[in-house]
């Protein structure tokens, strides 16, 4: 009997012959979506799909019955995956993949899905089983813990550089003015004096990294304030992106601190997140404006503007869908801005995406990203 | 001119900052960790002991901590760049309360200079 596990299987012919609802019913209540697809025509049709299903997808089953699942596939879906599904369907072999499917509204989701071969019992293959799991929840909250892993291991390490440099660098610049007045040759001054210069800009920058390790170390209160976070965060950010993005900022409208209800490392990660889409859309050789700003004295609104290709009227809220990108990459989970909007929805904020800067060729407007979080007063 | 004690673990630090005090006109003993400033200490008179805080061989708490409970105890300057992971702010807490000035990491030597001069101005 090919692939048939005879072990247990007589209990559940007992249930079948004692209380054949139950085996139906375990069917229709599954949390995980179940479907089986027809072996014996060809292009293996489907021939059941649990409650589930219909959840997942919104398809009812009268749409699906009798096609074959390849319908959940779409634009992103990679062609390895689909490869790999053939393969396991031609070596009659069970497989595991995760590959992304799209709802019936066109959304795409994260699709676990695992699939067997089911042969009946004179061992003949007859079904194909699928269960499925639709786990984009799941997978943006491990990118949103593996950021914050990220950024926390970032903190700590560069706070460690950054005392160790500031070591090396206090009598570099110590030494040089301490002596400079006693140099008579005015071109050895000028010399040294850019020598000084240079070691002050590095101590400067390695204190920039020390305020980033600020609010790690410290016990995570859940608050931030700006705009001094703000100015961290994007110094980091002028870290992580290539020299040819420009940066601008603009944090003189805020009078005094303000306080806002989210840890330093969850405010890290929506700033950059932001900031390195803005950067991808302008092919990291635009320019990116960060404004901060007080409103009504109850929220903080932070505006960050491309001067990209932009994104036209209709896909403005989709911007923010799980997947929603036309480049999907290694460096790209797709899953950034969803994060970002996840992060600032749990504090009751929200994010807007509108017009940005204009193009360099004057032609059109980038996008623009604005953040509104409820200060705490 | 002053007799000062300079405690600090990272002899090119130490050295930067003994340089400009003795250019400033100061008599500078310098030691590579707190055990051995204290025993400079015990053996002769200074007007000011200026020690770094985290050095691994010895805390410069302890030695703060330690000159203040002698009689005819010297000025007291506590300096700390903080640690990994601990910010200077916290690596000073404990010793402020006990000595007369305390130096953040970095400082310029102007700062350095002015901090001693204020200190042991009478």
């Amino acid at each position: 009997m090919q692939g048939r596990t005879v072990q247990g299987y007589a209990a559940l012919e007992k249930i079948a012959g004692t209380s054949p609802d139950l085996l139906k019913s375990l069917l229709e209540g599954s949390p995980d979506t179940v479907s089986v697809s027809d072996a014996r025509q060809p292009d293996l049709p489907l021939t059941y799909v649990n409650p589930s299903f219909q959840k997942t997808t919104g398809y009812t089953s009268e749409e699906v019955l009798g096609r074959n699942c390849r319908f959940l596939q779409g634009d992103e879906t990679s062609p390895d995956d689909v490869a790999r599904i053939r393969k396991a369907i031609a070596d009659r072999e069970p497989i595991d993949v995760v590959l992304l499917n799209y709802r019936k509204t066109g959304e795409p989701f994260l699709n676990s899905l695992r699939m067997a071969p089911i042969f009946d019992a004179s061992g003949d293959l007859s079904a194909y089983l699928g269960i499925q799991r639709d786990i984009t929840e799941e997978r943006i909250r491990a990118e949103s813990e593996n950021s914050r892993n990220r950024l926390e291991a970032l903190g700590t390490a560069s706070g460690a550089l950054a005392h160790q440099l500031n070591n090396l660098l206090h009598p570099v610049t110590s030494l040089i003015s301490l002596h400079l007045p006693d140099i008579p040759d005015p071109d050895i001054r000028t010399d040294l004096e850019m020598a000084h210069y240079s070691a002050t800009q590095a101590a400067e920058l390695s204190n920039n990294l020390l305020g980033l390790s600020r609010g790690q170390f410290e016990e995570d209160t859940g608050v931030t304030t700006l705009p001094s976070a703000l100015i961290r965060t994007v110094d980091l950010v002028r870290l992580m992106l290539p020299p040819t993005v420009t940066i601008e900022t603009g944090f003189s409208n805020i009078p005094t601190d303000v306080n806002i209800p989210i840890s330093e490392t969850m405010f890290a990660q929506v700033i950059i997140n932001i900031v390195t889409n803005a950067s991808q859309a302008t092919k990291h050789s635009g320019t990116i404006r960060i404004e901060l700003a007080e409103i009504e004295g109850s929220k903080a609104q932070i505006s960050i503007a491309d001067n990209g290709p932009g994104i036209p009227f209709g896909l403005r809220r989709r911007v923010f869908d799980p997947f929603y990108s036309n480049s999907i990459s290694k460096n790209s989970t797709g899953l950034g801005l969803s994060v970002a909007l996840q992060i600032i929805n749990k504090v009751d904020g929200n994010i807007l995406a509108t017009e940005g800067l204009l193009q360099p060729n004057g032609d059109g407007r980038g996008c623009m990203f604005t953040i509104d979080i409820p200060t705490i007063t | 001119m002053c007799q000062i004690l300079l405690i600090d673990d990272m002899q090119p630090v130490r050295h930067a900052i003994a340089a400009t005090l003795r250019k400033a006109g100061h008599d500078v003993v310098e030691a590579d960790d707190g055990h051995k400033g204290l025993e400079i200490a015990s053996s002769r008179q200074f007007d000011l002991v200026i020690t770094d805080i985290m050095m691994p061989a010895s805390d410069g708490t302890d030695v703060v901590f330690e000159l203040k409970t002698r009689s005819s105890a010297p000025k007291v300057i506590a300096m700390s760049g903080g640690g990994a992971g601990i910010p200077a702010d916290n690596a000073l807490q404990l010793s402020s309360t006990q000595a007369d000035a305390v130096l953040k990491k970095p400082f310029t030597n102007d700062v350095l200079i002015e901090t001693v001069s204020e200190l042991t101005s009478n």
